[in-house]
């Protein structure tokens, strides 16, 4: 007889809302049914009513992990409708920052993931990790997410020369560390009976579902923005696209660790051989009417925008879709047959997106004492940033 | 209400309460306005010369404490109550009235003769070496097949070669573009191209059987579907951005359906990757998929009717109050 599981939409596992109906026979799977827009904002309506300089924070706000690939997609959508040529130094700072998004959360899942396996080393490892990216965001933006990096036509913040060794610094350190991630996972049998052959999405069903990113390229399907429709530098830097075969749980970690160090690469790529010069072209305030599309290979998958324009400073319309929208109907391929036990790691599989608030809460002598406010929270950042900038001018960054 | 601009001692008429900005606006005088009349940007301030009573401190948002004595407000914030006289910043007006936008000196370049032109050196050697006056009528008789890349002698073997290069790419480029066509190519116009974009035309009649040839045919993967609502023409614009990631070419096929009512066959009928899409379509644009496997509601608030539809131009939000 079979019984029905319903799971969310609000749970304490998974942090966002969505909600899954399981109907298990025993403590198998045997039919899933997904449910979302809970959470949904009506951002492509209220971008109608916003000028496209506007719309770059607005979609910024979509997400607070891959807070970049949105504003990205959407900059390069407009610059596709209005033939926009993006100044070289800017394409590189773009790739700069999307690929350290990608290092960010590619740590931040593997944590999670680590999390949900109850194997919680990884988890605290992994975003000890990812510390030391965010205070480089910090550095370079102001801000640990929301970078606020892109506007239309190139970006809002240069890199200064001064700040390539702090990011060296970081980037130099990370590689032994991720070398370490890498093989203790590969090598945990523990970890490996948890991944290995669970979670299963074959090459054909990972096309007929359309999926996007890592859970695509560890399903055989060799897909990647970066190298099918470059964006930013990188089609002009050194990097690989890493796929694997296998399609199980054990691929899309070994596929978004990897993808890592790749990232790495095209970060030190960029700071060898970007060169000085403007950051930003000059964009009209009216974009002529025209359509337009943008993708950016997102650290979960393409982040598709498509603007329409109307020769006013408003958007006619914009699509947004975002990578886990693709990625969550493969559920009704990946879960059948598995065991409710498995059901928790295979759902964090493709990396749903999740949106982590820090900073909330002031703990004085193990004790709760008081919560900040928004002003405080604000100082504190600032505070922050101006040490962090101190210490690359006295040449000792502490990014610990 | 009456308003005098001195700069050009003209008067106009705005009526009363409605913003200065949008007032002057209307009548032709563009004011520069970054943030978009949200009373940050302070690009948009005119000085007031008579007629201002009880000023708000939002009428000078930014504004620094000497543009704030010798009568400076924001006119995105200042509603007409009465009769002014004002004066305007010249620097700051995008636009007087009857004045046309600038226009562009260089010649209209095709697709194809901008990117040539980009690798072309513009040494303007007068047409002595490759038989063309400009580099940009040289460029565009390259487009054409017309003018042979050998011509560019000043730009040297580096612009040769980046010439042959652009040629050799479009040539595999159109290839691609016969091959995505073949067996399709009476069912669908070609609308608007660019490099790595292919916008093509289909009636609804025939959009599933296209889509299907260029998804599981030819091996398209879809990337999405969007719909645009179109109340000029009467019209619901759908297209479904189909992606080709091997030839890095974006397609999106597009149909128009009748707005008073949008029906299109399902292509979630044959493609689960379709299936979340057109059910978002449906609810917010109220678009019928005929053969949809499952089609209930997704996303949509459950205290939003079924029968309205966010994503319409004509959506108000008291659709939804009205009815509670």
């Amino acid at each position: 007889m079979p019984s029905k599981i319903p799971i969310g939409p609000y749970h304490p596992l998974q942090d966002e809302p969505e909600h899954f109906l399981l109907t298990v026979e025993g403590e198998q799977v045997i039919d899933i049914d997904v449910s979302i827009g809970y959470n949904h904002r009506g951002i492509e309506k209220l971008a109608e009513s916003k000028t496209y300089d506007q719309t770059v924070f607005l979609v910024e706000r979509i997400c607070g992990i891959c807070s970049t690939s949105h504003p990205l997609a959407f900059c390069l959508a407009v610059e596709d409708c209005a033939g926009i040529e993006v100044p070289e130094r800017a394409n590189y700072i773009r790739t700069i920052i999307d690929e350290l998004q990608r290092l960010h959360s590619h740590l931040l899942w593997a944590g999670l993931a680590g999390h949900f396996l109850g194997y919680h080393t990884v988890w605290m490892w992994a975003w000890k990790y990812r510390e030391p990216i965010l205070e480089l965001f910090e550095l370079i933006s102001g801000n640990r997410n929301h970078y606020g990096m892109m506007r239309v036509g190139g970006v809002r913040r240069d890199i200064p020369p001064e700040h390539y060794p702090a990011i060296q610094k970081v980037l130099d350190e990370l590689k032994p560390k991720l070398e370490m991630l890498y093989q203790a996972v590969l090598d945990d049998p523990v970890l490996r009976a948890r991944l290995e052959g669970v979670g299963h999405l074959s090459k054909e069903d990972a096309i007929r579902y359309g999926v996007l990113g890592p859970t695509a390229r560890a399903s055989g399907v060799d897909i990647d923005v970066r190298r099918d429709y470059p964006y930013g530098a990188s089609d002009k830097v050194d990097w690989e696209v890493i796929t694997s075969t296998r399609g199980d749980l054990l691929a899309r970690v070994e596929v978004r660790l990897l993808e890592c160090f790749e990232s790495i690469k095209m970060i030190e790529g960029c700071l060898r051989q970007m060169e000085p010069g403007p950051i930003s072209a000059d964009v009209p305030k009216r974009i002529a009417p025209g359509e337009g599309i943008g993708q950016v290979e997102a650290p979960r998958g393409e982040c598709f925008h498509y603007v329409v324009a109307n020769g006013t400073d408003k958007p006619e319309r914009l699509k947004i879709r975002a990578p886990t929208y693709m990625n969550l109907p493969s559920f009704r391929a990946t879960c059948l047959g598995e065991t409710l036990s498995d059901v928790a790691i295979i759902l964090a599989g493709i990396d749903p997106c999740y949106c982590c608030t820090e900073r909330m809460v002031q703990i004085k002598d193990g004790r709760r004492s008081s919560s900040l406010r928004w002003d405080d929270l604000i100082k504190l950042s600032w505070e922050k940033t101006a040490r962090l900038k101190e210490e690359v001018k006295d040449g000792h960054l502490r990014l610990d | 209400m009456k308003v005098k601009i001195v700069n050009r001692n003209e008067e106009i008429e705005v009526k009363q309460g409605v913003k200065l900005l949008d007032g002057l606006a209307e009548r032709g005088y563009r004011l520069m306005s970054n943030c978009g009349g949200m009373g940050s940007c302070g690009m948009c301030r005119v000085k007031v010369l008579e007629g201002l009573k009880e000023p708000k401190e939002e009428y000078f948002g930014p504004l620094s404490e000497d543009l704030k004595k010798a009568g400076w407000v924001l006119a995105c914030q200042l509603p007409v109550e009465a009769d002014l006289v004002i004066q305007l910043e010249e620097k700051l007006v995008e636009r007087w009235p009857g004045e046309e936008v600038a226009e562009v000196e260089e010649p209209e370049l095709s697709r194809l003769g901008k990117k040539l032109r980009r690798a072309l050196p513009g040494f303007n050697c007068s047409g002595n070496v490759c038989g063309y006056p400009t580099c940009f009528a040289y460029a565009e008789a390259l487009a054409r097949g017309e003018a042979s890349p050998e011509g560019c002698l000043p730009g040297g073997e580096p612009v040769r070669a980046a010439l042959k290069k652009i040629l050799e790419a479009e040539a595999e480029r159109r290839q691609f573009i016969g091959w995505l066509l073949e067996g399709i190519a009476e069912r669908v116009q070609l609308d608007r191209e660019a490099d790595r974009r292919l916008y093509l035309r289909t009636s609804p009649q025939d959009l599933k059987e296209v889509a299907q040839d260029l998804l599981i045919g030819k091996g398209g993967r879809l990337a999405t579907a969007s719909g645009v609502d179109k109340p000029l023409s009467n019209e619901i614009e759908l297209l479904y951005h189909i992606s080709f990631d091997r030839s890095g070419m974006m397609v999106s096929l597009r149909t128009a359906l009748p707005r008073n009512e949008p029906r299109s066959a399902s292509v979630a009928s044959f493609l689960p990757a379709a299936e979340f899409i057109e059910r978002e379509i449906r609810e917010l644009l109220g678009v019928e998929f005929v053969g949809h496997p499952r089609p209930e509601r997704l996303i949509k608030a459950e205290d939003i009717p079924d029968d309205v539809y966010p994503l319409r131009k004509d959506f108000r939000i008291d659709d939804i109050m009205r009815r509670k």
